[in-house]
């Protein structure tokens, strides 16, 4: 897969025009961002591939029915398609079963499993004592929103669409994430 | 140990030094792998193949049990009579054999093609994944057969 110059302009020409390098434009733009939002939430390497691959299905279904309607806001669209991922992922039963019948074909798509191995291992090594590790001790919803805000950058604008909630919701959750977050920062520097 | 006197300074720090060592970590094979899954145009063509070996099975199976007893072309899919008692044949008797017909032939072939093709492709994974679990940097972009 050869490396685009990208930009949100291109996307949305090649979108305009439906073909498989729009696609792939937007495929090479947003999948580290996607990857590591969803990585962000769940601190599992397997899980966010999965949530990840899930996503760029749905937008490439999307994209070939010309089907998203707010192309200017794909960012947005993306994560919000994440964010559900991730309930549902949590949520489901039948979705955690999915996901377990998966782990069990992983021991014959060997591959896949070598890479997903190999980026969790990595991520541990880096991470294993600092942010991963306390994002995961922030409830989940406040961690969502402290992971848009600084990770991704978003506006509470961006947030608030994102997750359907009000901004002032945005805000006080930030606010208490960000409490939660500066607690075990002083914990672990002690 | 107090952070400094700005907490919101250090938190975005904290998430840039984060996002800053993941730029270290190479995701692009498993990228470039998720790519070709998602645009793969094969799941009808997929189906179409499992769906063809499905018959191919049923039709070797029934042909397999038809075929030597040159009662083929008689005979339907459904016709129980083939395992009706058959009169004994004669040894003497100079028996023109039938040979197996061309369709028959064909559908060996493509089926054993693609088991050989999936054998092929599950030996391949695993002498790759053996080379990638060795050394993931070396061998990220090798793939010996297909």
């Amino acid at each position: 897969m050869e490396k685009q110059s990208i930009n949100n302009e291109n996307i949305i020409n090649a979108y305009g025009a439906g073909t498989q390098n729009g696609f792939e434009a937007l495929y090479q733009a947003y999948y580290n961002d996607v990857f590591y939002f969803t990585l962000n939430l769940s601190g599992d390497a397997h899980g966010s591939l999965d949530i990840t691959q899930t996503v760029f299905m749905k937008a490439f279904g999307e994209f070939n029915k010309k089907n998203i309607s707010d192309v200017r806001n794909i960012k947005s669209w993306l994560f919000k398609v994440a964010v559900n991922e991730f309930y549902q992922l949590r949520r489901s039963y039948i979705n955690k079963i999915k996901y377990l019948v998966k782990n069990i074909f992983r021991f014959i798509d060997k591959e896949t499993e070598i890479h997903s191995e190999y980026i969790e291992k990595k991520i541990l090594e880096e991470e294993k004592n600092s942010l991963g590790k306390w994002l995961l001790q922030i409830e989940e919803k406040d961690r969502i929103i402290l992971v848009l805000r600084y990770y991704d950058d978003l506006s509470y604008d961006e947030i608030s669409a994102i997750l359907e909630i009000e901004e002032g919701t945005v805000m006080s959750r930030l606010f208490r994430a960000k409490e939660k977050l500066r607690r075990l920062m002083e914990n672990e520097a002690e | 140990m107090k952070l400094n006197n700005d907490p919101d300074q250090k938190i975005k720090e904290v998430f840039s030094n984060a996002a800053l060592r993941r730029q270290n970590i190479d995701i692009e094979k498993i990228k470039n792998m998720q790519f070709k899954t998602i645009t793969a145009k094969e799941s009808f063509a997929t189906k179409i193949i499992w769906l063809a070996a499905v018959i191919l099975i049923i039709y070797l199976t029934y042909a397999s049990t038809n075929v030597s007893n040159g009662n083929f072309k008689k005979s339907g899919a459904f016709d129980i009579s083939v395992f009706e008692e058959l009169p004994m044949e004669k040894p003497q008797e100079n028996k023109s054999v039938r040979p197996p017909d061309f369709l028959f032939l064909l559908s060996a072939f493509l089926l054993e093609g693609l088991i050989l093709f999936y054998m092929i492709k599950f030996i391949d994974n695993i002498i790759t994944s053996i080379l990638l679990k060795f050394s993931h940097d070396k061998f990220k972009t090798i793939h010996l057969i297909c």
